[in-house]
């Protein structure tokens, strides 16, 4: 395995046990074994990604389908002035503004009507750790 | 600060009335049964008019502000408004209360001919001010073969949504969320469609609005053909390409219909894979819903749906759930309420979970 992809590995499954920790304290009370049982569909496997670490797959494949939407921060709103539904956009915000980004995502401000996927927060952080390349 | 961060991104979340797909097959089998647009929402027909009233719990005069302006014969006038307020959990509970439309709806035309336009207000550009805020979601120019009628061949240009997939008035449905038709997915296109009893077919090439921005930033088409299977079943195949600047999307999809004399039940499902190109990189995502609908009386229609949506199957884990339930109280030919509930997980319960519950009050003009 390349060093990025440990790198990523290691991130991923750090973030996902810290995520997961606070889900599990927040949804007790859920009756998640029935739903699970409802909705028994794909299943679960590693945690590894394979997702290039790279500037157009953060911005098309995880901000744009999170935060893009067209109601939300979009070029059709640019709610808080910030837009993530175009590479130029996504490009606009995160040459100035990644470390806030990160910061509203980390601390689940944002996004607000969902949960962001913990593999999602963990390859933004180490598109950020490795430098933004492609930025 | 985070309340202002909810209202605006829930503002339009479910904020445009479509079709209620939930009457197909139960009552009126094709979207032009209750609607003039042969791809359902805006403005109802007679028999559209007619169902709303009947399916009320106080029915009252569906027309136009109670039928209290006589229209020519050749205009028609509609509306919509929504507001809603509730709870949003994002992993962390907030309140929101929004304005979700607020939009009029207006078709003049004869002899098979018509214009339809809408116009209304949405949340302005933050860059651009005020003035952003004032739009027509749709219009366009339409030739009926059979006016009046309910089948026959529709020919549409100029700006609406390509037809594609299941069309519920909810967007946050995970095949319309995430599944190539979501709130404000209209583009300036032609469509050349067909509806009979039997089967309806709805091709459509479409160009991303080079004028103001929208969600749909490509070029390409839609294709949607769906087949009956006797009285009370439907089969559909779907697709859509778009090409934009920075990706190539295609979608591809099934979509499935069947309604339960016994019970009262019509179930809709709808699966889709979405692939993706984007320089160095291609991934390819899973999204279905499936959505049970029962009318009971007083005028009042439950849904309960199951959603998948799988953004990239490389990676195992990064798929959520949702099981939605959505009450919606028709209390009179206008007015509707809706309880509207998420229960979202990610990794069957394993990540975050979310969710929402909103009431919204839906008035039809």
């Amino acid at each position: 395995m390349r060093s990025r992809d440990m790198n990523l590995a290691a991130q991923c499954g750090s973030a996902i046990r810290r995520r997961q920790r606070r889900a599990r304290a927040a949804a007790s009370g859920v009756p998640t074994i029935v739903l699970a049982a409802l909705i028994a569909a794909a299943g679960c496997g590693s945690d590894g990604d394979s997702r290039p670490v790279t500037f157009d797959v953060i911005a098309l494949e995880v901000l744009a389908p999170t935060c893009g939407m067209a109601q939300c921060h979009s070029t059709v709103t640019r709610l808080e002035g910030l837009a993530f539904d175009t590479l130029a956009a996504s490009r606009e915000v995160l040459r100035t503004e990644a470390a806030r980004v990160l910061d509203v995502i980390d601390d689940q401000t944002m996004p607000p009507d969902s949960p962001m996927d913990p593999h999602d927060i963990a390859l933004l952080h180490a598109w950020v750790d490795a430098g933004k390349p492609g930025l | 600060m985070r309340a202002l961060v909810v209202f605006a991104l829930l503002a339009a979340a479910t904020a445009v009335a479509e079709a209620y797909p939930q009457y197909q097959l139960a009552s009126d089998i094709t979207c032009t049964g209750c609607h003039r647009s042969p791809a359902g929402g805006g403005l109802l027909t007679e028999n559209g008019l007619a169902v709303a009233e009947g399916s009320a719990w106080q029915g009252n005069d569906p027309k136009f502000l109670h039928g209290a302006l006589e229209l020519p014969g050749w205009l028609e006038l509609g509306g919509d408004a929504r507001l809603a307020a509730g709870m949003v959990d994002n992993g962390k509970v907030s309140g929101a209360a929004y304005p979700m439309q607020a939009e009029l709806h207006a078709s003049a035309g004869a002899r098979g001919f018509s214009l339809t336009v809408d116009g209304g207000v949405r949340r302005p550009n933050e860059d651009t001010g005020i003035a952003s805020a004032f739009w027509s979601r749709e219009h366009y120019v339409m030739w009926q073969q059979a006016p009046g009628e309910t089948e026959g061949v529709f020919v549409r240009a100029g700006r609406f949504a390509p037809v594609y997939g299941l069309r519920f008035a909810e967007h946050v449905a995970y095949t319309q969320r995430y599944g190539g038709s979501p709130l404000y997915a209209e583009a300036y296109g032609a469509s050349v469609e067909y509806v009979a009893r039997a089967f309806e077919v709805h091709a459509t090439g479409f160009v991303h609005d080079p004028i103001a921005t929208a969600w749909e930033k490509g070029d390409g088409g839609a294709l949607y053909a769906e087949v009956r299977l006797g009285e009370h079943a439907a089969l559909a195949a779907e697709g859509k390409y778009a090409s934009a600047s920075d990706q190539q999307v295609a979608y591809g999809g099934i979509t499935g219909k069947l309604y339960l004399p016994g019970p009262d039940v019509l179930l809709q499902g709808e699966g889709e894979l979405v692939r993706r190109s984007i320089t160095g990189d291609k991934a390819t995502g899973v999204i279905g819903y499936l959505l049970a609908t029962r009318k009971f009386s007083y005028g009042v229609l439950v849904d309960i749906a199951v959603g998948h949506y799988q953004a990239d199957t490389r990676v195992a884990g990064l798929y959520r759930d949702a099981v939605d339930v959505n009450v919606h109280w028709f209390e009179t030919s206008h007015l509707e309420w809706l309880l509207t509930t998420r229960l979202e997980l990610l990794e069957h319960g394993a990540g975050t979970n979310g969710g929402y519950a909103l009431i919204q009050v839906h008035y039809r003009l």
